[in-house]
């Protein structure tokens, strides 16, 4: 024992002293997760989860006030709200943790799901069932009270005179989201969010694992469902199929998906709800990036490619609907997919890498 | 040749059998018990589409359900014979088998310390570890002995030893030992632990510990082995095992690798803590030696031979191995590098021409497509498989690329292959793959 513990205290420090000249670079003094988990929980998810709450009420009052008084000018209101509405859930969809897992599948499931099926739709109006008791999720989302306000663009102030249920399936979805949202927004607000703190592992179950496997995700349904499928891009897939964007009745996909992308661009840039009008610096995961064995490097890399995609995303029209662009071949549209795909790499794959988050639970061990 | 066959036969202690015995049998039916209790046999065995199978041995793959179960109560059930020492020779070889062939039903989940305790399983086999201290003995099966030839210890302390020395061979590497990667990436994603969080974010700790644990690898077997050190040895197993199971997902491997060190202990307390379970035993008890025959030698030599080479195969190979990863596999190479794909299939029909991406989540489990987005023999097989599935979709012949990305120890990704080989047309083989393209860095 005694050689083994001369061997010990004279080798290591001599071979550790010798090799501090790398070039790799220091490593970070251990990123302090608490505090971004914070800044995030306070900053971002709960004032976003505010606002979602806000304007999924506003959009039920204004559904109310439709009903009390139906004329064509309610309707506008109407599409309005749901179009802040939408535009809200885009900034917190990815958020699909904690409170958001519920009994019967999370939020994103129940209440974002889509495209909504007309003929799921029409036949629960036609049962007069609104129960919701059956996994027809995309039955009764967003999407869902979308094509109840949108589809028949000329007026469905006599759509609903031909079939009244059509109104009180509506209120019943409106109820629905309404009742689920806020009872996320109150559970963050309360015991969630302290334990969402508290719990700064990097492990499977961990506040930061959780953030980031849904960040991760979400940015692969908006390559793959917001773009990929309704392109045609999925391997099988005959033809594009252009009326599976998100808003496809509303028309309002391009608008969906550009926010869907300077939502996910925020999260990862740390920033809070509005910081760049506030004077809040921001706190994320660019942050926990550079606090790492060669961060720097793939915080330029991720942080330039987020800004490829930006650019080509700005070069498609806000005002034309996802659809029309697809239909119309746009090789931009095909550009935006291109760099979506290359960004996975650096999201998906350096960045679980580097910063160590542990991406499921069920994945066994290790050697 | 005498001075060898002098060598394996003198007499050894029984007791220490019987105590490897029980403590594997021990070590297998409580992790297969957290295994199912996990709910891991759904997750891993029946839940995905596709399982990954091992070269030359599809035939094992993806098994029914129905044998799934089957296979898994046979493992339970064994294991228990095992512990008791009941119809010890069929119970061990039910064990043996049960074990390796559930590893064999995914490549994916392949672990080194499975493929270990496979190999100790095998070895248990044709061990006399139930000629003392088992339920055989005791109702008279068999006769009792207290002592046994020395080949049965050596087989096994060369077995741990063959495991550490080639694990710390592995870490003698310029990005281990001069950059302390991966450990500098892998340390400070647990600076928030109490007490040793702090330190392990630190540089210094990272450089400390790749040092110590290639060193801890290369010498921990002589220190073992000498009666002079072996407890002593023993106490830093324990810390340095404790260590890393505190730090990294990797199951019972530290249980199993503590388990083994005991066994370097005198015999009289593997006797004392065998007796405890066994009160009756070591009674009229004799000795009988048992010589082993000439092919029982041969066959010992192989196996000797086979664990020494096998393990090298992947120098055969040119590249970077821990690139390429060919002949990577039962060369325990363990926690060595930090690796992470994205692996983009497009699959083409050849006729029309048109082209698709696959979602590889729809047919992987995320821990399935984890590790087969940086294993090429993985990516050539979902290949082949994507190549059938789409063909029953009606694409004709698809012709199946992919655009492969990897990261290696944080640094930035590289195509792993070469995205104009259609893989559906590509046959795996035991041969260097040229389609897998060079790593870019230098390092070794």
């Amino acid at each position: 024992m005694k050689h083994l513990i001369l061997i010990i205290i004279t080798i290591f420090p001599l071979f550790s002293f010798s090799s501090c000249d790398d070039p790799a670079g220091p490593v970070g003094q251990g990123y302090d997760r608490k505090a971004m988990l914070e800044f995030t929980a306070k900053n971002t998810i709960i004032p976003l989860y505010g606002d979602l709450y806000q304007a999924v009420k506003s959009f039920d009052s204004t559904l109310h006030s439709f009903s009390e008084n139906q004329n064509e000018q309610n309707v506008q209101e109407l599409r309005n709200s749901w179009r802040n509405m939408t535009e809200a859930w885009q900034y917190v969809v990815f958020f699909d943790f904690g409170p958001a897992q519920m009994s019967d599948g999370s939020l994103f499931q129940n209440i974002g799901t889509f495209p909504a099926s007309a003929l799921k739709i029409e036949s629960y109006i036609n049962l007069k069932d609104t129960s919701f008791k059956n996994y027809d999720r995309d039955s009764r989302g967003l999407y869902a009270l979308e094509y109840l306000i949108f589809k028949d663009s000329a007026s469905i102030i006599q759509s609903i005179k031909d079939q009244p249920f059509k109104l009180a399936y509506a209120k019943a979805v409106s109820r629905n989201i309404l009742t689920r949202v806020e009872s996320v927004f109150n559970q963050w607000q309360g015991a969630y969010g302290t334990a969402f703190i508290k719990n700064d592992g990097a492990q499977a179950g961990s506040s930061i694992s959780d953030l980031y496997n849904a960040f991760v995700f979400h940015f692969e349904v908006m390559k793959n469902y917001n773009l990929g499928l309704p392109m045609g891009k999925r391997a099988g897939q005959v033809n594009s199929e252009p009326s599976k964007v998100e808003g496809y009745y509303s028309g309002y996909s391009t608008a969906l998906l550009k926010a869907k992308y300077t939502a996910l661009r925020h999260l990862w840039f740390g920033y809070a709800r509005l910081s760049l009008a506030s004077s809040l610096s921001a706190n994320g995961f660019k942050d926990y990036i550079l606090s790492v064995e060669n961060g720097t490097r793939l915080a330029q890399d991720t942080e330039l490619q987020w800004n490829v995609i930006g650019t080509s995303l700005s070069t498609i029209d806000v005002q034309v609907p996802l659809h029309s662009h697809i239909i119309g071949q746009s090789p931009q549209l095909e550009q935006i997919f291109l760099e979506m795909t290359k960004h996975t790499r650096f999201i998906k794959s350096e960045m679980s890498s580097l910063l160590g988050i542990s991406i499921t639970y069920a994945s066994g061990d290790g050697d | 040749m005498n001075r060898i066959k002098h060598f394996l036969h003198v007499p050894a202690s029984a007791s220490t059998l019987a105590y490897f015995r029980m403590g594997l049998g021990t070590l297998i039916l409580i992790s297969t018990l957290r295994f199912i209790f996990l709910g891991w046999i759904d997750i891993q065995y029946i839940q995905p589409k596709f399982h990954f199978p091992y070269f030359g041995l599809e035939f094992f793959s993806a098994p029914s359900t129905s044998l799934i179960y089957t296979t898994f109560v046979i493992l339970i059930v064994s294991s228990i014979g095992v512990i008791l020492g009941y119809r010890f020779r069929m119970m061990s070889l039910l064990m043996f088998i049960s074990f390796s062939y559930i590893e064999l039903w995914d490549v994916s989940f392949y672990l080194n310390h499975y493929y270990a305790v496979s190999l100790f399983a095998l070895i248990l086999c044709i061990l006399p570890a139930h000629v003392t201290a088992s339920l055989d003995v005791n109702i008279g099966r068999i006769k009792e002995s207290i002592t046994v030839p020395y080949w049965t210890h050596f087989i096994l302390f060369f077995q741990i030893g063959i495991i550490y020395v080639y694990a710390g061979i592995a870490k003698i590497n310029a990005d281990w030992l001069f950059s302390a990667l991966p450990l500098k990436i892998w340390l400070p994603a647990h600076a928030s632990l109490p007490v040793i969080g702090p330190l392990l974010a630190l540089e210094f700790t990272a450089y400390i510990f790749s040092w110590f644990g290639m060193l801890y690898d290369l010498i921990i077997i002589a220190f073992l082995i000498n009666a002079r050190t072996r407890y002593y040895a023993f106490v830093t197993v324990v810390i340095f095992h404790s260590i890393t199971g505190l730090l990294f997902q990797i199951g019972v491997f530290p249980i199993v690798m503590i388990f083994m060190a005991t066994l370097f202990f005198d015999s009289s307390i593997h006797q004392n803590i065998i007796q405890r379970f066994f009160p009756k035993g070591i009674q009229q008890s004799q000795e009988i030696t048992t010589n082993l025959p000439k092919y029982g030698i041969v066959l010992l030599c192989i196996y000797v031979i086979f664990q020494l080479l096998f393990p090298l195969r992947y120098a055969l190979y040119p590249g970077n191995h821990q690139w390429t990863e060919q002949g990577y596999r039962f060369g325990w190479r363990v926690m060595l590098t930090e690796k992470s794909g994205i692996a983009l299939f497009k699959i083409t029909d050849r006729n029309s021409r048109r082209t698709g991406f696959v979602n590889n989540a729809e047919w992987l489990s995320a821990h399935q497509e984890k590790q087969m987005s940086f294993q090429p023999d993985m990516i050539l097989a979902f290949a082949h498989f994507l190549h059938d599935e789409y063909q029953k979709q009606g694409i004709h012949d698809p012709i199946v690329t992919v655009d492969c990305w990897v990261t290696m120890n944080g640094r930035p990704s590289s195509r792993l292959i070469d995205p104009k080989v259609d893989l559906s047309k590509v046959r795996d083989d035991s041969y260097h793959k040229t389609w897998i393209a060079s790593y870019p860095g230098a390092i070794q």
